[in-house]
């Protein structure tokens, strides 16, 4: 399974928070499909080398945000892709990173045109309904 | 779980060895190297076996004790600090079992290195052939001694190498400490010898060889006084003490003894029938007897009287055989000892030259150079030798001058007895009855002095009981006629105090030296610190030692309550600090720990770190200071 | 969850769960010097228990007083129940431990170390001896003194996992060990994690490590415990702001700021560093007639060299000092 988690220690972002990011990253971005079962507490623990109550954690986080679930006796699986937050909960998130995506173009210089095709043509590239096999 | 247990136990001796064979080797060597040019010494003929034999009992007890510290420090103090001690404790058996596993791992490689060589030594030494000596297995005894003496130090250079985990042996040494105890006080014996003799020869060495002045009879045939100072004589004085003109010069003094013939018999009230002598000596074993020569070679054969034996014993010098035996009845060739021997044991002390060998039934004269011996006093009923004194072969032949010079003398418990080479009794004195346990009598003849006078002499010998005593003294002239009768004062050192001496006193606590003072068995004599002093000082001396320990525990006690000893710990180091004085003191600043010392914010006095409350105040220490930048959670 | 400043040293409640390791006031002197000030910590039973400090700060000396090796001045400290001066045979086969300098005897060969060492234990997992000396390629007749630093404490980690402890306390065990070394190292601490009930408490100043490791961390500033929490906690605790000026402005000197552990100048800026700041520290930041204040993210590593460093402001290494003392001022 296409599912690669590599992780650094001595990052500003914590090591569970890394987990979280790349296992939300290959979900969003289809490397990994709905229904697909991930590797167990102790296997991820032990191939990235931490902790597995730091695996716990991003588990624990990425369930409660719905990414992922728990099938008793079976471990955990992707959960099948539901829109649990609301359309201004969405927002909400996605407008951090356009801020920051924009601020950043802005100080390098960039028109706002320049800045709208960029993220035109990268939206089109990722789109995963394009994609669809894997 | 036994079997673990064994398993762990011979798994610390396995490992103890393989640390510490390498140097058990060594001294092993070195042991066999000591001892060999010991024996070496004694094998060639014309060396003085006692004196040699002396010498490897001497040499065990440095050896032992020494090696003993060695290994034990050797085992323990590369391992006593950090990670290795770590390495050594964190293991899941009792602290008994490391601390014996160490020690008996320890004491086997002591005894490697010590007894091997010195066994081997012993067997040598037994066999006929090798030495022309008596063999006497009691002769392993000071050895057996040293040896045991050698596990002490040997634990003490274990508990000392373990140095700050110090506490931790000693709450491990528990029933280890009996053994020890019972060791240590025949080992300590010879530990305050060691101090006494150092601090006699440090302290007192710069004043002088404090020898008393005695009388003596000088040539004129007076008594007079012998004045010494740093061991020559510096005056001779009258029997009262006044200055002789003739003896200013010093060349007069050299020749104040010529002509008179001595004959000094000390006499030993013993018990049990037996001498009371030091074990390390061979006196108890044998008594070497020289031939009756002024100039002592040794001759082809070698003579010793031998106290189990209760004969004589000869012994080629060449081959080291015994050849034959010298009894009361004569002498008999081989090694089969003759059916009549001596009844009673031999009084002669050591081993002087003289041809008298006394008993108390008898007195034979000797001549060994012919193998013959003679019977020439017997006391009469209800009376009993006491000691003799020969005329050497000198005196006999008129070399030292006339017939009056070869005189024998004899003292018995009724009479002293003068009697010629003959047989024939010169003259006769009874016992003077002051005199009694007096163990020297002394027989002067001033053969160059008008009236070749003749003074029968009691004394006391001041090594043996200081206590000072009168001398009785009573002349004859040359018809064995009673001219005087003198009752002598005892002679004192200077009326002062020599001062030189007094910092001795402040070393020895008044238990140490009361123990110094009675005989005991590791010696033949006792140390009297306070010898030749008069009554008056001895008291002062005594009296700075029992100051002495009660400064060193009035120190100790104080410094308990300085750092709040808890009572019972408290009492025990007074005691020791009493009974020990100085030493007592050093001992536990080297063997304690020494908390620290804070002010008490609470109540502003010192206070010891180590309590969880001020011994003052009782406030408890207060957690360190917090300075906001602290992350806590409950977990 | 942050204590106050006259600081009842944080009651880590020994209610909650079973502590393998506790300790009440432990504290040791050498001579005039403290060592250790009143340690109070507990460490939970089935943690990674990382104990932090500088050298010096007094990490070994507890963990010798932990063990019994070595007399505390005052206080004292339990392992698995027992009292750490009073250990029985039981209770020190169930502590595995591992010094710093990987002690071994020099003589041995790789099989008698571990022949020796298994006559002690009750239980002695030969396999797991075996697998680590065979990771760590040692060869079974090599003599311990003739190891490397690393195969000798592949060797040490041998004969301290055999026994399978309950409880492992680690000395700084990756001293002087090379990267792949390390590695091993830790990996067999997450093996040892397998067990939901063993313990590991150990010292390092591999940061990386032990953020990748530790469940929880115990800091030693100095003799004196400073932190004891996640690593979480932790890491939101120490926070790090930026003041930025402009170019002609010169900063102000500090006011005394609760918590600043570490404050740095450079061109235009201010940059602090502040453990558990509050509302009203905060607010002070914003006061200090800066253009901008930001916070930014710290790693943990960053925050823990903030933490452990001297406290106040400071330049970079021999900067100039005349200049530091006077803006030192209140300090």
């Amino acid at each position: 399974m296409p599912l690669t988690i590599s992780i650094h220690a001595g990052s500003n972002v914590s090591i569970y928070r890394q987990i979280v990011e790349q296992v939300c990253a290959a979900v969003f971005s289809g490397r990994i499909r709905d229904d697909e079962p991930l590797p167990s507490v102790r296997s991820l623990a032990e191939e990235l080398l931490v902790n597995p109550n730091t695996v716990l954690r991003a588990y624990g986080e990425l369930s409660r945000e719905g990414i992922i679930e728990s099938r008793p006796g079976r471990g955990m699986f992707t959960s099948k892709r539901r829109q649990i937050y609301s359309k201004a909960e969405r927002t909400k998130r996605i407008d951090r990173s356009v801020t920051s995506l924009v601020t950043e173009a802005f100080t390098l210089g960039f028109t706002a045109k320049e800045i709208v095709d960029q993220v035109s043509e990268r939206a089109h590239e990722l789109d995963p309904n394009l994609k669809g096999r894997a | 779980m036994n079997g673990r247990r064994a398993g762990a136990f011979a798994g610390i001796l396995h490992k103890e060895f393989r640390e510490n064979y390498k140097l058990a080797i060594l001294l092993l060597l070195i042991v066999s190297a000591v001892l060999t040019a010991d024996l070496q010494q004694m094998a060639k003929t014309g060396s003085f076996y006692e004196i040699s034999l002396f010498s490897i009992f001497n040499a065990m007890s440095m050896l032992t004790a020494s090696i003993g510290l060695l290994i034990g420090l050797a085992q323990v103090v590369f391992e006593s600090r950090g990670d290795k001690w770590s390495f050594l404790i964190h293991r899941p058996v009792r602290r008994s079992t490391l601390f014996w596993g160490k020690a008996v791992a320890g004491i086997l490689l002591y005894t490697t290195a010590v007894a091997i060589p010195w066994l081997s030594s012993l067997i040598w030494l037994s066999i006929p052939g090798h030495v022309a000596l008596p063999f006497d297995s009691r002769m392993a005894l000071p050895g057996a001694a040293d040896l045991l003496c050698g596990v002490v130090y040997y634990f003490a250079g274990l508990l000392t190498g373990m140095r700050e985990a110090r506490w931790y042996a000693s709450r491990t040494l528990g029933i280890g400490v009996g053994i020890v105890c019972s060791i240590a006080t025949y080992a300590a014996g010879s530990f305050w010898w060691a101090v006494a003799f150092i601090a006699g020869l440090l302290l007192t060495g710069g004043g002088g060889d404090s020898q008393p002045p005695h009388y003596t009879v000088d040539s004129d045939g007076s008594i007079v006084r012998l004045v010494f100072a740093e061991g020559r004589i510096v005056d001779i004085q009258d029997q009262q003490g006044r200055p002789i003109e003739k003896y200013r010069d010093p060349a007069a003094r050299d020749g104040s003894a010529r002509g008179v013939v001595e004959r000094d018999m000390g006499i030993s009230y013993f018990q049990n029938g037996v001498v009371p002598n030091s074990f390390r000596s061979t006196r108890e074993y044998f008594l070497t007897l020289y031939p009756d020569d002024t100039d002592v070679t040794i001759g082809p054969v070698r003579w010793y009287y031998v106290t189990r034996e209760r004969l004589i014993a000869a012994y080629d010098n060449k081959t080291a055989q015994l050849i034959g035996w010298l009894g009361p009845d004569g002498f008999t060739a081989g090694s089969v000892p003759p059916q009549h021997r001596f009844d009673h044991p031999l009084l002669n002390k050591n081993s002087s030259i003289q041809p008298l060998i006394t008993f108390e039934d008898a007195v034979y004269r000797l001549d060994l150079g012919q193998r013959h011996i003679e019977r020439i006093f017997v006391p009469a009923a209800g009376e009993a030798v006491l000691g003799a004194q020969g005329a050497n072969s000198y005196e006999v032949s008129g070399y030292v001058s006339g017939a009056r010079a070869g005189f024998d003398s004899i003292v018995t418990t009724q009479r002293v007895v003068l009697q010629s080479h003959d047989g024939t009794i010169e003259m006769s004195a009874p016992f003077e009855p002051r005199a009694v346990r007096y163990d020297r009598v002394a027989v002067y003849r001033a053969l160059n002095a008008a009236e070749m006078p003749t003074f029968i002499w009691y004394s006391r010998n001041r090594m043996d009981r200081p206590e000072p005593a009168s001398e009785f003294v009573t002349k004859f002239d040359a018809a064995n006629a009673v001219v005087a009768r003198y009752e002598l004062p005892p002679l004192e050192m200077s009326a002062s105090m020599p001062w030189s001496a007094a910092p001795v006193f402040l070393v020895f606590p008044v238990t140490v030296r009361a123990a110094l003072a009675r005989p005991w068995r590791g010696q033949n004599q006792k140390i009297d610190l306070s010898s030749g002093m008069s009554q008056d000082q001895r008291a002062v001396t005594w009296l700075l030692s029992g100051l002495v320990s009660l400064a060193s525990a009035a120190a100790i006690f104080a410094r308990c309550r300085r750092y709040a000893f808890a009572s019972g710990r408290k009492w025990t180091w007074t005691a020791i600090g009493f009974i020990l004085g100085p030493f007592g003191f050093l001992l536990m600043r080297v063997l304690l720990e020494w908390p620290l010392r804070e002010k008490c914010p609470a109540c502003g006095r010192m206070r010891v770190v180590s309590h969880e409350h001020c011994e003052h105040c009782s406030k408890p220490f207060a957690p360190p200071q917090a300075d906001g930048t602290e992350v806590f959670e409950a977990l | 969850m942050i204590a106050e400043s006259h600081l009842t040293q944080g009651v880590v409640g020994s209610g909650h769960r079973d502590a393998v390791i506790e300790t009440t006031g432990l504290t040791r002197y050498f001579g005039a010097r403290k060592a250790v000030d009143g340690l109070t910590m507990s460490v939970p039973r089935g943690s990674v228990f990382a104990f932090l400090g500088r050298n010096g700060s007094g990490k070994t000396t507890t963990i010798r007083m932990l063990l019994g090796l070595m007399e505390p001045t005052r206080g004292s400290s339990r392992v698995l129940g027992h009292d750490s001066q009073h250990l029985t045979p039981e209770i020190r086969a169930r502590v595995g431990y591992m010094s710093e300098s990987h002690s071994l005897y020099k003589w041995w060969t790789v099989r008698e170390c571990g022949e020796y060492q298994s006559r002690f234990y009750p239980r002695w997992n030969n396999q797991i001896f075996k697998a680590i000396t065979d990771h760590f390629h040692l060869d079974p007749k090599a003599r311990a003194g003739e190891l490397s630093r690393g195969e000798r404490a592949g060797l040490s980690l041998a004969i301290t996992l055999a026994p399978e402890p309950e409880l492992l306390v680690l000395d700084d065990p990756a001293l002087g060990l090379d990267p792949v070394a390390r590695r091993s190292l830790l990996e067999s601490m997450i093996y040892v994690t397998r067990g939901a009930d063993r313990t590991i408490f150990f010292s390092s100043h591999l940061l990386e490590d032990v953020e990748r490791v530790a469940d929880y961390i115990a800091i030693l500033d100095r003799s004196v415990l400073r932190a004891c929490c996640s690593i979480e906690t932790f890491r939101s605790s120490v926070r790090q702001f930026v003041l930025f000026y402009d170019a002609a402005a010169t900063p102000p000197p500090l006011p005394t700021l609760k918590g600043l552990l570490h404050a740095r100048r450079s061109m235009g800026e201010l940059r602090l560093t502040i453990a558990s700041p509050d509302e009203a520290t905060q607010q002070v930041l914003h006061k200090l007639g800066a253009t901008t204040v930001e916070e930014v993210p710290v790693s943990f590593s960053d925050a823990m060299i903030g933490y452990l460093g001297d406290r106040g402001e400071q330049g970079f290494f021999l900067e100039d000092t005349t200049r530091l003392e006077t803006m030192r001022g209140r300090q």
